[in-house]
């Protein structure tokens, strides 16, 4: 990997914070059931100019997308692939440019109940999202206010030759939907 | 350098300077009762009237009783005695509860992280001043409370308390997090909510060794002292069972040798 690039002249390097700062969330959880949703990020309004300036390759600080207190009672088996500000109709040049991971959800029935000597504790996923802010704040018309992670379910493609009738079965399933699993929340923080 | 300027940018500073206050009071409130005396066993702050945690010192329009130091001491009125059970579950219980405070604070806007650490423990020690008044006030005011055995006797039920499967699921539900709403009046519900789920499980894993705490006699801060370094201790350990079982252990080794040494002076 290439080191990043130097700051423009100038500009004095922002220091990264000691622990995580959140800058924005979710205002509410919500239940996924197989079916494709969009959780809403609120930045908050006096940490734009810091989220803008932190996306920068130079600068020492990270952004991360956290997906917080998962819980369920059953691992669905279903894998989601996480967008972040997904156009609608969105081809797959730009579901590329705006992918930002998978979402699988293993362990996590063990999570809330880990057994008679442990303790229970949520589930939680981070992903770095500096590079694409960069690119929704560069190249689209982002309106800085607001970020949107799309979760969609991976539905499998049935296996060469095989039988319309023995492709339903196979995808029966991840039609029917799921167990919900809840997210109890999605923020956005600054870090190291 | 760097490292004070981190130390005075936690957001959860307030808290512990708070609680380190606290327990300065009780020392202080201590010494200068015990200065007024001049004897060391006479009765103090922490073990006189002004308790309402004092159990055995006689509850409310009950009159005089004698204490475990064999002082005689009126009870403390109402609105006199709920601050100082304040006081002492501020010095006790906070230090237990800081993980807790420090997930509110640390996962709130960064705007709001004192603030949600302030609602937090308004919450928090509203539940255990709640406690305090309708649980200790009444135990106060039954006679056997004033027995010397009183000590012995509660740091027994605290290590049985310990044994049971609804202690360890207390302290499990001690862990659990909730969803904290960013901003407006749901993040304050939503702080109050955790609060409310996290102080209830603490009330359930604690009030057995906090009833123990509240029984007056000689070294009684130190007891406190021991008994929040156990029950933080507890809260910490990776395993629950194991950690509530080995503070069983030192509950009833208290108890035993508190019992002995009122039977053999």
């Amino acid at each position: 990997m290439p080191p990043p690039p130097p700051p423009p002249s100038g500009q004095a390097a922002a220091e990264p914070p000691t622990e995580p700062k959140f800058v924005g969330s979710s205002e509410r959880p919500m239940n996924l059931t197989g079916e494709t949703i969009e959780i809403p990020v609120q930045i908050g309004e006096r940490a734009r100019q810091e989220v803008l300036e932190a996306a920068d390759p130079w600068d020492a600080r990270h952004l991360y997308l956290n997906i917080e207190d998962i819980s369920g009672e059953t691992n669905p088996g279903t894998v989601y692939r996480m967008y972040l500000n997904l156009p609608p109709d969105a081809g797959s040049e730009e579901l590329e440019r705006h992918y930002l991971g998978e979402l699988s959800f293993f362990g996590l029935e063990r999570a809330a109940q880990p057994g008679p000597d442990a303790h229970p504790h949520g589930m939680r996923f981070s992903v770095e999202v500096g590079d694409l802010i960069r690119i929704l704040r560069d190249d689209t018309d982002w309106d800085r206010e607001q970020l949107r992670l799309c979760l969609r379910p991976v539905v499998p493609k049935p296996p060469a030759g095989v039988s319309e009738a023995e492709a339903e079965k196979l995808l029966a399933p991840y039609r029917s939907g799921h167990e919900p699993v809840k997210v109890g929340r999605v923020s956005l923080s600054i870090d190291a | 350098m760097s490292a004070l300027r981190s130390i005075g940018r936690r957001p959860t500073l307030w808290v512990e300077l708070t609680v380190l206050t606290a327990w300065l009071a009780l020392l202080t409130g201590e010494g200068i009762a015990r200065g007024y005396s001049g004897a060391p066993d006479a009765v103090s702050w922490s073990t006189g009237p002004l308790w309402i945690c004092s159990t055995g010192l006689g509850a409310i329009g009950h009159g005089a009783a004698h204490g475990a130091s064999g002082a005689t001491v009126a009870s403390a009125p109402l609105l006199t005695a709920t601050p100082m059970w304040g006081v002492m579950a501020l010095a006790m219980m906070v230090p237990v509860a800081m993980p807790a405070v420090r997930h509110v604070a640390g996962k709130s806007l960064y705007w709001r992280r004192r603030r949600a650490a302030a609602e937090f423990l308004l919450v928090f020690l509203g539940l255990w001043t709640t406690f305090g008044v309708l649980a200790l006030e009444p135990i106060a005011g039954w006679r056997p409370a004033g027995s010397p055995f009183a000590l012995p006797a509660a740091l027994a039920i605290a290590a049985l308390w310990q044994l049971t499967p609804l202690k360890v699921r207390a302290l499990q539900a001690c862990h659990r997090s909730r969803p904290l709403p960013p901003r407006g009046w749901r993040a304050s519900h939503g702080v109050a909510d955790f609060a409310l789920h996290n102080g209830s499980a603490c009330l359930a894993s604690c009030w057995a060794m906090m009833v123990a705490a509240s029984v007056p006699g000689p070294g009684r801060l130190l007891w406190m002292g021991v008994l929040t370094v156990a029950m933080s201790a507890e809260k910490l350990a990776e395993r629950p069972r194991t950690a509530s079982r080995r503070v069983a252990a030192l509950l009833a080794a208290a108890a035993l040798g508190v019992a002995a040494a009122l039977l053999f002076s």
